[in-house]
């Protein structure tokens, strides 16, 4: 019993080394590894499938993060706990976590009296590896959890009891990796390496051949009703998700196979448990991972190949004497070559073939190294377990075990080094920041002025960045990573490629301030952000960022009246005669050709801030001809009252409406976006804190709602009438007669002729993520009665 | 007689190892610059000036066809501007050759060679060459020399034409080039991994026979694979797939033909293995990669094999 424990309390016990990362008073946060600043903001991006951050965008893929990541953040936010040790606890968990999901899988694949040892040192190696670091595997869930879930699978299909195992496996998986698949590559990964075993064990028992499979095909159904709250719509929205990458790449100048190339390694790099382009990545003469010239040292460069001679020494040895019954040591070996395989990536012609050849290869494995890695430390890691169980074989002296042991121990970590002091995260210099944080004093005070503003507007930076990443000149070693006041502030601020880096692009050559502001004012924007505290020396030059002349920043100034100073940085803010709100209807309608003309068009004298302007190349030429032919008419007297419900609803009241009505939502306009006419809402409701700007009024006591309440209302818009406006927004075009001749109980005709109706705006797409929770949540309580009804079959017949 | 046989075989194949162990390296020593045709020559600091617009300096030829410049740069910050390479002849009014270079260039290649068109009667010349920010402002970053020698490296160019016409020129040049590899810091340790098969023949003859009898029974078809692989790994620089496909054609020919065991490839494999951390702390990166390509392939010949072979007999 001892034996089975002492392990996973030693896992435990180094574990604590990720509580040290953060030297206590820090957040972490580089590479593709973040923590909101913001808990409850984030939670609120993960239930809704639309994200309103920057200028918004569908937000499908982070619907998996809600269980558990998302309840970790609001539950702990609930009970008020400092950001500093959330971060602390969560990465405790995944560090943790990578070692006992490694330990239970060698338990289970390793026969041995010896197997709770090997299983130590396999998690170990799991923990504390530079591939890990490099990759950061302990944030990145879904490779965490890839030990467990083979290891229940293969206990599943060896076991007896199918159905019940089945039930447990999908439930558990569903609850510790569900979280960490709004990535499409980790759920194929978990998938790949189950299928990979199933096809082993296939060959190996070509008898059980038939059960196996059905097992299988029984779990994935399991897998899919149980997950299906995130992934109905990401099934629904994959087209565009890898659309959307494919236009990032484009704005960076780099290409899918361009990506694939850079991140093939050769193999004797990937031998040792590193990669080609990690050893030499640096920006402007800085290096992303110093800390690997740990590795070029001639004793370390001996231990990196130690791991692969000590499996060819057991596989040879397992091949010189037949000793069959280390089944699993074939298959792990060949998961290893199925690794180095992918992992060489350019440097092998077969894959290079494949990638050339096979449509979306590139995009789904862009980086070879990185996923062929995933396979090499897996299989290495049960190897180490496999060594040392073969190599006790060759004597049966008890001390001599132990010596081998801990050598195995010792050896694990000083390979490991990096891991546990923590050295693998930057800790910056001039050029790269670190990848430790501490918030400078006038951010809170930044966040609490945005979150007390109620009204809902955009925040434009400067500079500017295309890819939500940022550089700070923060104390005490500068920042370098994803922006922290992207989920800090309360308003979304507009960043990423589209109109946003447009508008950004004008910043570098002269640009009337005036104009700048109109361009805003089209975006929603009630601030302009000046980040002084930029690292120029990082941002100037870099394709990720776009800097603005300094001559053009010197008018901004001149030409605002309030500027509002927290330490390094400066809000300016939009004149009230230029601020458009998120809902409005126009005054004046523009209909251009592309959307190059749109500095041209509000550069004009004559430019009245409420304008709609349609460009032909973003609308089709139906919609544009259905515009030309209605006329707008009297839309000074229309007035809206509107509120946000939440990211995916918002319910507007029209005021005296006729004629033909433009309403304009400034979200970024997407098919999902659809317009319902309700029944008017009989409560009288109270405008409070809230002015007239630009003819609407922000509400927010305008009533919820219901979910169901748009379920089975025909939408008012069809394909002609829904048409992108001001170069990225919705816009419906709205015959208020017609509307209302065929809805009379819903609308209420006016003295002077014009109408009020009220309508809802709803991002549709929202009902899948409710359709699939249903779904998973009765497939739950499913799974639960069966256990139920099990137990009290089991207790009556006993 | 018989016994005196075996010890003169012995000592042949020693000779033979150390023979061969002295060619690889020199081979490897014609494959590590920047092309086979190239001599380098490193130049003691002498006349180097630097100051906040640049860098001046004069160096001797060592030979003709001057065609590359490496300086070695430690710029301390960022230098967001251009750059100007200039060469001539110190007796010369003119500049010879006239370059632009991002500077930032410095920091991301921080040993940079500066090339021109070759310069065929350059030996025994001086020539004196700058490379300076035009657009320097005081106070901001400039270029600085780094401090670990050597600084600057001149490159010679020899056109292939120059060796078939005139064979001095051909000793002459290998001469420079072995001698210029000899004073490379990690030239001893390149020479030590080629001896490690002598060292390992010497080691199992002297000791490990006793407990590890090898007999080796390869055919003609496993001897050309073993060939070809060591050709690969040791004397091709590139990689040449057809060469490779065939070589391991040939090495599993070997196996259906002599019936190899599947053990002999992993064997191979393991030994190839050992060999790399050695060939990578002599910094000899692309005879490790082709190693640790071979040490791939072979472990994957033996590994398939083992398995087809118990999927075959648990079929009987």
């Amino acid at each position: 019993m001892m034996k089975k424990y002492i392990p996973i309390l030693t896992i435990l016990l180094l574990g604590y080394c990720a509580v040290l990362w953060s030297q206590g008073r820090f957040i972490i946060s580089f590479g593709d590894a973040t923590f909101p600043q913001n808990a409850l903001n984030d939670f609120y991006r993960m239930i809704y499938a639309w994200d309103s951050l920057s200028l918004g965008s569908s937000t499908f893929m982070r619907l998996g993060l809600a269980l558990p990541y998302g309840t970790y953040l609001l539950i702990t936010h609930i009970l008020n706990i400092s950001l500093i040790h959330v971060q602390i606890f969560w990465n405790y968990l995944l560090f943790t976590s990578l070692g006992l999901s490694m330990y239970f899988l060698v338990i289970q694949v390793i026969q041995d009296r010896l197997r709770y040892a090997a299983g130590l040192l396999a998690a170990l190696l799991f923990m504390f590896n530079p591939w890990g670091v490099i990759n950061l595997t302990m944030f990145i869930p879904f490779i965490t959890f890839i030990p467990l879930v083979l290891g229940l699978y293969i206990r599943g299909l060896n076991g007896d009891r199918k159905l019940k195992y089945i039930i447990a496996i999908s439930v558990l998986w569903c609850l510790i990796s569900s979280f960490s698949l709004f990535n499409v590559r980790g759920f194929m990964f978990q998938w790949i390496i189950l299928i990979f075993y199933l096809l082993f064990f296939c060959l190996a028992n070509r008898r059980r051949a038939g059960n196996a499979i059905v097992f299988t095909i029984i779990l994935f159904i399991f897998y899919i009703l149980l997950n299906f709250y995130w992934l109905l719509p990401f099934i629904v929205n994959i087209a565009q998700s890898i659309s959307g990458s494919a236009e990032i790449y484009k704005i960076i100048n780099f290409t899918r196979l361009d990506s694939f190339e850079l991140n093939s390694s050769t193999i004797y790099n990937t031998l040792r448990m590193l990669d080609d382009w990690s050893l030499i990545a640096n920006f402007k003469g800085s290096f992303y991972f110093p800390w690997l010239t740990f590795y070029q040292r001639p004793f370390l460069i001996f231990l990196g190949f130690l791991p692969f001679i000590a499996t060819l020494s057991s596989l040879f040895y397992i091949v010189k004497n037949r000793l069959l019954r280390y089944v699993h040591f074939m298959f792990f070996f060949a998961v290893l070559l199925f690794g180095f395989f992918i992992s060489t990536g350019k440097y092998n012609p077969a894959t290079m073939w494949f990638a050339g050849s096979l449509p979306l290869l590139t995009t789904l494995f862009s980086s070879p190294s990185y996923f062929g890695g995933i396979f090499v430390t897996i299989a290495y890691s049960v190897f180490i377990g496999y060594g040392f169980i073969l190599l006790c074989k060759c004597t049966k002296n008890g001390r001599l075990h132990a010596i081998i042991f801990f050598s195995f121990i010792c050896l694990i970590m000083i390979y490991g080094y990096p891991v546990w002091t923590g050295q693998f995260i930057p800790s910056g210099n001039k050029i790269l920041g670190a990848g430790r944080y501490q918030l400078p004093y006038y951010v809170p005070v930044l966040m609490r002025k945005t979150s007390q503003d109620k009204r809902n507007y955009r925040i434009f930076p400067l500079p500017y960045s295309k890819l939500g990443y940022y550089a700070y000149n923060w104390a005490p070693s500068g920042f370098n990573g994803p922006d922290p006041l992207t989920t800090a502030l309360n308003k979304p601020q507009v960043a990423g490629i589209g109109i946003g880096m447009q508008i950004a692009n004008t910043t570098q050559q002269y640009v009337e301030a005036k104009s700048f502001f109109r361009l805003n004012s089209l975006l929603n924007v009630g601030y302009i952000m000046n980040k002084r505290d930029a690292n120029l020396l990082h941002i100037k030059n870099n394709s990720w960022y776009v800097v603005p002349d300094q001559t053009f920043l010197n008018s901004l100034y001149e030409n605002s009246k309030s500027i509002q100073s927290y330490g390094q940085i400066d809000l300016i803010r939009i004149p009230d005669s230029l601020f458009l709100p998120k809902l409005y209807t126009p005054l004046d309608i523009v209909l251009s050709d592309n959307s190059d003309s749109l500095l041209s068009i509000v550069s004009q004298k004559d430019y009245s801030t409420r304008t709609a302007i349609y460009f032909k190349n973003q609308n089709k030429k139906d919609s544009i001809q259905f515009l030309k032919n209605k006329s707008v008419v009297e839309m000074e007297k229309t007035i809206l009252e509107y509120r946000m419900i939440n990211a995916t609803k918002y319910r507007v009241e029209v005021h005296g409406a006729k004629g033909i009505l433009p309403l304009i939502m400034s979200e970024s306009f997407h098919d999902g976006w659809g317009l319902y006419l309700t029944k008017p809402n009989n409560q009288k409701t109270r405008i409070s804190n809230s002015t007239l700007t630009q003819g609407t009024i922000q509400n927010d006591n305008l009533p919820t709602g219901t979910i169901f309440e748009t379920w089975f209302k025909k939408q008012i818009n069809t394909n002609t009438n829904h048409l992108m406006v001001n170069g990225y927004a919705n816009s419906w075009i709205i015959d208020t007669d017609g509307l209302c001749s065929t809805n009379k109980a819903v609308c209420t005709k006016n003295v002077d002729g014009s109408f009020d109706f009220e309508l809802v705006i709803e991002f549709w797409q929202q009902r899948l993520y409710y359709l699939g929770l249903t779904i998973s949540i009765t497939t739950l309580i499913g799974c639960v009665y069966y256990f139920f009804i099990q137990r009290t079959t089991k207790k009556n017949e006993s | 007689m018989k016994v005196n046989e075996i010890n003169l075989k012995k000592i042949l194949t020693g000779l033979f190892l150390f023979i061969l162990g002295l060619g690889l390296s020199c081979i490897y020593f014609f494959n590590s610059d920047v092309n086979p045709n190239v001599i380098s020559h490193d130049h003691q600091i002498r006349n180097l000036t630097q100051d906040n617009k640049g860098i001046r300096g004069e160096f001797r030829s060592a030979d003709n066809y001057l065609g590359i410049l490496t300086i070695r740069f430690d710029n301390k910050e960022i230098i967001e501007k251009k750059s100007v390479f200039r060469i001539k002849e110190k007796s010369k009014k003119n500049w010879y050759h006239i370059s632009r270079i991002d500077a930032v260039q410095y920091n991301i290649e921080p040993v940079y060679s500066f090339g021109f068109p070759i310069i065929v009667g350059s030996k025994n010349k001086t020539y004196q060459f700058e490379v300076t920010l035009p657009d320097y402002v005081s106070g901001s970053p400039y270029l600085t020399l780094s401090t670990h020698e050597p600084i600057i490296t001149s490159r010679y160019i020899y056109p292939w034409k120059a060796f078939l016409s005139n064979q001095a020129v051909f000793f002459n040049f290998l001469k420079h080039k072995i001698y210029y590899q000899l004073q490379n810091t990690y030239s001893p340790l390149v020479l030590f991994s080629y001896m490690i098969p002598l060292i390992e023949y010497m080691l199992y003859i002297f000791i490990l026979h006793k407990y590890i009898p090898i007999t080796i029974n390869a055919g003609f078809i496993t001897l050309m694979a073993f060939f070809g692989i060591c050709i690969d790994i040791f004397i091709l620089r590139n990689n040449y797939y057809l060469f490779i496909l065939m070589s391991s054609l040939l090495w599993i020919g070997g196996i259906f033909f002599y019936r190899m065991r599947p053990q002999i490839s992993i064997v191979a494999s393991i030994i190839l293995l050992v060999w790399c951390p050695f060939f990578l702390s002599a910094h000899m990166e692309w005879v490790v990669e082709k190693s640790a390509n071979w040490v791939y392939i072979l472990a994957t010949i033996g590994f398939l094999q083992y398995f087809f072979q118990q999927i075959i007999n648990y079929e009987k």
